[in-house]
């Protein structure tokens, strides 16, 4: 089974964009393995994800997985893969589909919540230059990342909220929009209505 | 802290606000205890907010730091750096295989203080020449090569001499000749030729300490409020120029806002002449003068408008 998810690399003030590949194959060994040139900030991602799966009570898949950073020719430095890894773990694990329109970007403790991360300032104006309209962040990097305009941040307490979020089951509710310059009403109630289209599909998928 | 609990020095003070009030770079010679890093602080208290675009700016940098604290929105206040001289090469204009921004990016938008200039290494020092002109830097290696932002108002201060009394009216210096030459080489021309406004700050007259008589009303608001209208000023006469300030005037804009009249002109290149200035102080006179005017709120540049900005240029320690 294979999920995407979107999250950025740094380089210098530019910001690029990232595909974090997540495989999960029908055999081979149980194991986890990350590719894409990553430094040892992201390497060690695989340990603090696999760590804090355990400490939340969840199961990773019993196979093996594998993880690319795309493009692969851009070395990936820094802590902030960890969401995004365990939200394609999760949607793997827990056959959840992720929102298409996202960013995750954050670093995960070994209790499984997430720390104060460096750059969400530049995940944001990435996700509204490309088109993005959601960005998932640590709850206490929202701030930093809802000050660029029209951008909705959801701020990730831990691992366990972020499933339940995903699952349908309690919906974090996106900080609150500073400003928004073209018709904020109408794009308000896009999303409000994209929101709840996918949290009532969620709750669909999970009765029957 | 208040730029009027600072005793005397009304001079200098009154270079720190025109470079408040224009961006301009500014370096103060003088003995050790006369303060010039206690003005230099205080202009913290003169530098009006950031703007919304330059705030966004500012707060890019400091989020790839990790330099924002949690729960913090975006960056309002000047930032304002003060490397000590140890810092090395690659820690004042950025480096590294993944390039990280250095001081000067981190001063982007705000205050660059070097106290001790002369005492940084001579790399550094020379390092500053394309960021001062250019308002960034490219930190170039292997892999990669990124451009940074560093347009930073520079405040130097230095001693004229290793005993720091060259100069001082009322101690004698004790180095010898070859000494000051020496110290003073640290400083190339090329980097002084950079800095706007050159100023000495004098020990403050020891009777002033006591005396109750201080300027009480020239204090931080007093100044804030007039290079916040100079700001605004300079805001309506750059809109869709792409540039804030009057010390990022291109030559062809310097002609474009600058307009002189004969009597300015004149005195200008007598300047010039006299005090035997290169063709880029000629033009940074006429921003000084510029800003000066920006100040008073007055639409041209006036004969005495040159002569404050000119006044700025000829008289240092330094020989």
């Amino acid at each position: 089974m294979l999920v995407k998810v979107k999250s950025i690399a740094n380089r210098g003030i530019q910001t690029l964009g990232v595909d974090v590949e997540i495989n999960v194959s029908s055999g081979g060994l149980p194991g986890l393995e990350i590719v894409g040139l990553p430094d040892k900030s992201v390497a060690e991602s695989r340990d603090r994800v696999r760590t804090a799966f355990q400490n939340c009570g969840l199961k990773l898949p019993g196979r093996k997985i594998m993880i690319n950073l795309a493009p692969a020719d851009i070395n990936k430095e820094g802590s902030f893969y960890d969401l995004p890894i365990a939200a394609g773990l999760i949607s793997a694990s827990l056959n959840i589909s992720l929102p298409d329109d996202a960013l995750f970007f954050g670093e995960l403790s070994f209790d499984g919540s997430l720390r104060h991360t460096k750059g969400s300032f530049l995940l944001s104006l990435y996700a509204k230059e490309n088109g993005y309209s959601r960005v998932f962040v640590p709850s206490s990097c929202a701030k930093e990342a809802a000050s660029v305009n029209g951008i909705f941040v959801y701020a990730v307490e831990n691992l366990s909220s972020l499933v339940e979020h995903l699952g349908g089951r309690r919906i974090i509710s996106p900080s609150p929009v500073v400003h928004l310059q073209k018709n904020p009403k109408i794009f308000l109630i896009k999303i409000y209505q994209e929101m709840k289209i996918w949290t009532s599909e969620k709750l669909l998928a999970k009765s029957t | 802290m208040d730029i009027g609990e600072i005793i005397g020095q009304e001079y200098v003070k009154r270079a720190l606000e025109i470079c408040a009030a224009g961006g301009h770079n500014l370096i103060m010679v003088g003995p050790p205890g006369s303060g010039k890093t206690m003005l230099a602080k205080a202009l913290v208290s003169i530098l009006p907010d950031l703007s919304e675009e330059e705030s966004i700016e500012v707060t890019k940098i400091y989020s790839l730091v990790g330099k924002i604290p949690p729960n913090c929105g975006l960056l309002r206040k000047r930032p304002f750096r003060n490397p000590h001289h140890t810092i090395s090469y690659a820690g004042m204009i950025g480096g590294g295989s993944n390039p990280l921004p250095g001081e000067i990016t981190l001063a982007h938008r705000g205050v660059l203080f070097m106290d001790e200039f002369s005492e940084f290494t001579r790399p550094v020092l020379e390092s500053l020449r394309q960021p001062l002109e250019s308002g960034k830097i490219t930190v170039s290696r292997s892999r990669c090569s990124v451009d940074f932002p560093s347009k930073f108002m520079l405040i130097a201060s230095s001693n004229p001499c290793p005993c720091g009394h060259y100069g001082d009216p009322k101690k004698e210096c004790t180095c010898s000749e070859n000494k000051i030459r020496n110290y003073q080489a640290k400083l190339s021309g090329p980097i002084l030729d950079r800095i706007d406004l050159h100023v000495n700050v004098l020990p403050v007259d020891k009777n002033r300490l006591f005396s109750s008589n201080r300027s009480v009303e020239i204090n931080s608001k007093y100044i804030l409020d007039r290079v916040l209208k100079a700001h605004e000023i300079q805001s309506k006469r750059f809109e869709g120029e792409g540039i804030f300030f009057n010390c990022d005037m291109s030559n062809s804009q310097i002609e474009k806002y600058c307009n002189l009249k004969s009597d300015s002109k004149k005195l200008l290149l007598q300047a010039v002449e006299k005090f035997s200035l290169s063709t880029r102080a000629y033009f940074k006179i006429m921003k000084v003068a510029r800003t000066i005017a920006d100040i008073n709120g007055e639409n041209d540049v006036e004969a005495d408008h040159i002569a404050e900005a000119v006044q700025y240029r000829s008289k240092i320690f330094l020989q």
